[in-house]
């Protein structure tokens, strides 16, 4: 590549975006180059039902994410724990209700229709679709963090 | 190849012979055989990138069109071989568009010297523009970069600096003097770390276009948000970097001028050129397929419906290919027909396709598999994922995934930090035993969603010759506690 092209290249670097927050503009002066990975662990919220609030769900119709631990949690067909508070929707800790699952799982997929007055059988493996959620901040402040870190 | 023929050269391939090949035992093979052949079974047949991440990745999905074709479960309702891509718009955006080096729209090909006319009358290209040989495919511009045929570079919908296997040799290939990288992208990305621009862009509900899915719907969307900041769409960019290479009559269609939408909000590429830019396009894309198997409905079709399959013939889609009664271009009293490829006889090829060792193999010195993937909350890179809060917290990080045997033999506990090592790089990650994963003993497997492990510096870039697709799903590695 000639000198000319070299420089047009700078330039282009000291005005063209590095967007961090995507809105904000900002150049950066950091070496080209992968920074180094800062790997992590999945630990999962040790957290007691009732003790905390359900996260939005990122679209409307998405599996709602398990804000307490299930860590020994008999998850069968014949003896499910997480129905035992989920299925009628029980008050439970401070001002919390048990999420109650929706029509849906009510219908055997394979008829089309309601049989029981109880979630359908093919639906016990609760775990199959939701998941515990882990200890880890995601909110812009804990990406951000991130983000420097790595730049550094 | 005759049935007979097929049948003396899979005559080696007994269960037992097949067991040692691949540690399916020949009773699970008969159970298999005994539902694809019996002919009241129904059977479709799904995979991903499981059979597809392979040195003979398309000969494996030879073998299952094979024992489809060969049941007669293909192009029947409840009776299909289907592939599952890795992209939602895989089949749309590189196959039928004709994005990949070696192809034109659909389903055309550069090798054709009538499909390179055709292509080159309706772009209004002058003869003997388009090359009969294709340029790089996907690996092949990343070692082109390394070995300084491409200086300039520019990614667009793909993070390569963190999805290409064997990184460490393309990330230095790509520092070498005289490369020139520009990333266009939604966030920072490993491949913007590499970059010497990047260029900020729009995502997918901040512009106007349309996907192409493996079954064959196009379906279509307007802009539903306005992209933050400087950020545009990437075909406003193609548009906008075309006009300064002197290639802007390409993308000129004033001529016929299609009036901007009024009841939704016009793309930035629609704004700049004055009229709708997306329709003229399509308008003008719609006329390779048109009358040969591939034909398009109008624009307006699209914004009128939930996505159409092709081919779209007068008005109708096409739910089963190949197939009478569903698939206008099949003969009457023909039921199933597979016109295109073989046009005098309309039948499918059979492919002998045998078994081929792989690349690389585990041994004393790396003596595990190793198998990447994916995770199902997150898409490829995790670029967008990995920022959604929900989906960032039911799976943050990629860790090593491994057989509690051999976490025993190795002395590795759930939690522990741990470096894999290939004979192309190392990458430092903690382990999960029992987690969500367990792979059978002897393979590891790690997701690469996660640009805080960026395991393809361990993969290996061996590719299958006839799809290009990367082995990402076997190498040989070791793995030590630290």
């Amino acid at each position: 590549m000639n000198n000319s092209i070299r420089w047009a290249a700078l330039l282009l670097i000291s005005l063209v975006l590095v967007v961090s927050g995507r809105t904000e503009s900002q150049t950066v002066s950091r070496e080209k180059g992968l920074a180094t990975g800062q790997p992590g662990m999945n630990r999962y919220t040790q957290a007691s039902p009732g003790e905390t609030t359900p996260l939005e769900r990122a679209y409307d119709i998405a599996p709602a994410l398990i804000p307490h631990t299930i860590e020994g949690f008999t998850i069968m067909r014949s003896a499910n724990m997480c129905l035992m508070c989920h299925a009628a929707g029980i008050a439970i800790g401070e001002g919390h209700v048990a999420t109650k699952p929706p029509p849906s799982h009510y219908i055997n997929e394979y008829s089309g229709k309601q049989e029981h007055d109880r979630v359908t059988g093919m639906r016990y493996n609760c775990v199959q679709c939701h998941v515990s959620q882990a200890d880890v901040d995601s909110s812009q402040k804990g990406q951000e963090a991130i983000a420097t870190e790595r730049s550094q | 190849m005759t049935f007979e023929a097929y049948r003396e050269y899979v005559s080696a391939y007994t269960p037992e012979y097949v067991e040692t090949l691949s540690g399916v035992s020949p009773s699970d093979l008969h159970a298999l055989a005994d539902i694809y052949g019996n002919p009241d079974m129904k059977v479709i047949s799904l995979w991903t990138m499981g059979v597809n991440q392979h040195t003979r990745g398309t000969w494996m999905n030879n073998l299952i069109y094979n024992l489809h074709l060969l049941t007669g479960k293909i192009s029947a309702p409840g009776n299909q071989p289907y592939s599952l891509t890795g992209q939602p718009s895989a089949c749309g955006t590189c196959r039928e568009v004709g994005t990949f080096t070696h192809r034109l729209p659909a389903d055309m090909v550069v090798a054709n010297p009538e499909h390179r006319a055709k292509t080159e009358k309706i772009w209004k290209l002058s003869p003997g523009t388009i090359s009969d040989k294709p340029s790089y495919h996907a690996i092949e511009m990343m070692r082109a970069l390394d070995r300084g045929d491409v200086e300039v570079f520019w990614s667009m919908t793909a993070n390569p600096f963190q999805d290409s296997p064997n990184l460490n040799r393309y990330t230095q290939g790509a520092l070498k003097d005289g490369r020139f990288i520009i990333v266009s992208d939604v966030y920072p990305t490993r491949s913007t770390e590499i970059a010497d621009v990047v260029l900020p862009t729009a995502m997918w509900v901040e512009k106007e276009g349309a996907f192409g899915n493996s079954e064959r719907r196009t379906h279509f969307w307007k802009t539903m948000v306005d992209a933050p900041g400087e950020s545009k769409s990437d075909l406003w960019q193609l548009i906008e970097v075309a006009k300064r290479l002197g290639h802007g009559d390409l993308f000129d269609f004033s001529a016929s001028a299609d009036p901007l939408p009024t009841d939704y909000a016009p793309s930035d590429a629609s704004r700049t050129a004055g009229y709708y830019m997306e329709k003229s396009l399509w308008e003008e894309y719609r006329r390779f397929g048109l009358g040969h198997g591939h034909d398009l409905a109008p624009f307006e079709a699209y914004h009128a419906s939930r996505g159409l399959r092709w081919p779209v013939v007068n008005g109708k889609e096409t739910l089963i290919r190949y197939k009478e009664g569903f698939d206008p271009y099949v003969e009457a009293g023909t039921d199933v027909q597979f016109y295109g490829n073989n046009a005098q006889e309309n039948t499918a090829t059979i492919w002998f396709r045998p078994y081929e060792a792989p690349p690389e193999i585990p041994d004393d010195a790396y003596p595990f598999w190793l198998c990447t993937g994916r995770v199902l909350e997150h898409w490829h890179s995790g670029t967008m994922t990995r920022r959604v809060e929900s989906l960032y917290k039911a799976y943050p990080h990629a860790t090593a995934n491994i057989h509690p045997d051999d976490a025993g033999k190795l002395g590795l506990k759930h939690g522990d930090t741990a470096k894999i090592t290939s004979r192309r790089g190392e990458v430092t990650l903690y382990v999960e035993v029992g987690g969500r994963i367990t792979p059978q003993a002897g393979m590891i497997y790690v997701p690469w969603f996660d640009e805080e492990v960026m395991i393809n510096t361990v993969t290996l870039d061996a590719y299958c010759p006839i799809s290009k697709q990367a082995d990402f799903k076997k190498c040989a590695v070791k793995i030590e506690k630290i």
